[in-house]
């Protein structure tokens, strides 16, 4: 009896030995796992707080930029024009224009740009030409005829259009530069039909600033293909000209004209938009592609000409998201 | 009497090493319960770390490279004020 008490005695004393040696294993995993957990969230924390950070400089710039809309409701002239430096294309339409005649002040940042613009008339009832006008132009780069003309950087620019109504319509074509030089001057004869004034001017009387070929993210455009499709060159604006109704079906008709900047640099991404696009709780971007992980920044944070700025450019993005052709 | 005292001996020593087994299983308890805690957070938090530091990296650039106010925006501040001083010079 006294050799079955001391086995016992013995059995509970190496289990107890044994289940000690398994809680200090069990212990060191525990604080190896606390130590990542502190790892973790100590880099994310603060990859939070960078975001927060991103985030508010994009209001402040927003903001920003609302000011300067307030300030420059109030110019009148090329020379007025207050945002001459930065590296966003700045267009402002002038609103003081007669009804036959669009102003449009226009600044291009440091780098090779050009002013390229293309115009379509279309005769026919509205739904035949609304058919037609909108097959032109949906990409920038299918678009024949166009004329381009090159740009200083640095430099600000008004653009004139002018329609001439009567038997020999036209739309005349005038880019003011420097010294209010003419830089460029053309006329586009148009079918001798009655029109009536410039219409359909997108975000008129506004200020629209973007990087130039900037790639807009998923949130401002519908799709990623609808973001890419304006990658490599810069809508500036687009507006129709309606010819009025006539004695015959003939008489009917629609000019659209297109305008935008053509750029050398690749198309992109502002630093900051892709900073704040990161969604913390998902772990993931939200509305900019997906970033690479093994992209190596210093290869696609790349300098845009001249101006001292560094945007991402598509190789950031991964070969699932390269631009069309 | 002898016996009696043995008996007592061996069964406290009986059950003090049961005790001591017992809150070893209670530690061991205890602590998986806490791993399974911190494995659920770290699988929560488990963002690609390659991918966050790369972020991070993109972070620390564009608010490097956004100072606030921006140049171009103090410079067109600027710009209105000279203009707003030129224009009162001139109406008087």
């Amino acid at each position: 009896m006294w050799l079955i008490a001391i086995a016992a005695c013995m059995a509970v004393a190496v289990y107890g030995f044994i289940l000690s040696g398994q809680a200090v294993r069990l212990e060191r995993e525990h604080d190896t796992l606390q130590a990542e957990l502190r790892d973790k969230q100590q880099r994310n924390q603060r990859l939070g707080e960078l975001v927060a950070q991103a985030r508010a400089i994009q209001v402040q710039q927003s903001s920003e930029m609302n000011e300067l809309i307030q300030l420059q409701k109030r110019i009148t002239t090329r020379d007025q024009f207050l945002l001459t430096s930065g590296d966003k294309i700045i267009r402002q339409l002038a609103v003081y224009a007669p009804s036959s005649e669009r102003r449009m002040i226009l600044y291009v940042p440091a780098g090779n740009h050009s002013l390229v613009y293309a115009i379509k008339e279309v005769l026919g009832t509205p739904s035949e030409t609304y058919s037609a006008l909108a097959e032109w132009g949906n990409d920038h780069r299918q678009i024949q005829g166009t004329t381009e003309i090159p740009l200083v950087g640095e430099t600000v620019y008004e653009l004139r259009t002018v329609v001439k109504k009567g038997m020999d319509s036209s739309i005349s074509i005038q880019l003011i530069g420097p010294g209010d030089k003419a830089v460029h001057e053309d006329s586009f004869p148009l079918s001798r039909l009655a029109f009536q004034g410039l219409n359909n001017w997108q975000n008129d009387s506004e200020i629209f600033a973007t990087y130039p070929n900037e790639i807009r993210s998923a949130g401002d455009a519908k799709t990623h293909v609808d973001a890419k499709k304006s990658a490599p060159v810069t809508p500036l604006l687009t507006f129709t000209l309606d010819h009025l109704g006539g004695k015959d079906q003939n008489s009917e008709g629609r000019v659209k004209m297109r305008f935008w900047i053509d750029s050398d640099s690749p198309p992109c991404m502002s630093d900051i938009s892709v900073a704040e696009s990161y969604d913390f709780l998902s772990g993931n971007l939200r509305h900019a592609p997906q970033l690479t992980k093994s992209q190596a920044i210093d290869k696609t944070f790349q300098p845009y000409d001249g101006s001292g700025r560094y945007y991402f450019t598509d190789g950031y993005f991964g070969e699932s998201n390269r631009f069309g052709p | 009497m002898k016996f009696t005292i043995r008996a007592l001996i061996v069964l406290t020593l009986l059950v003090a090493l049961s005790a001591r087994a017992f809150l070893q299983w209670q530690r061991i308890v205890r602590v998986k319960a806490d791993i399974v805690s911190v494995t659920t957070e770290i699988n929560r938090l488990n963002f690609d770390a390659e991918y966050v530091d790369s972020h991070t990296k993109v972070c620390e650039l564009a608010i490097a490279n956004n100072p606030l106010p921006s140049p171009y925006f103090l410079a067109a501040k600027q710009r209105h004020e000279e203009t707003a001083v030129t224009s009162q010079g001139n109406a008087k």
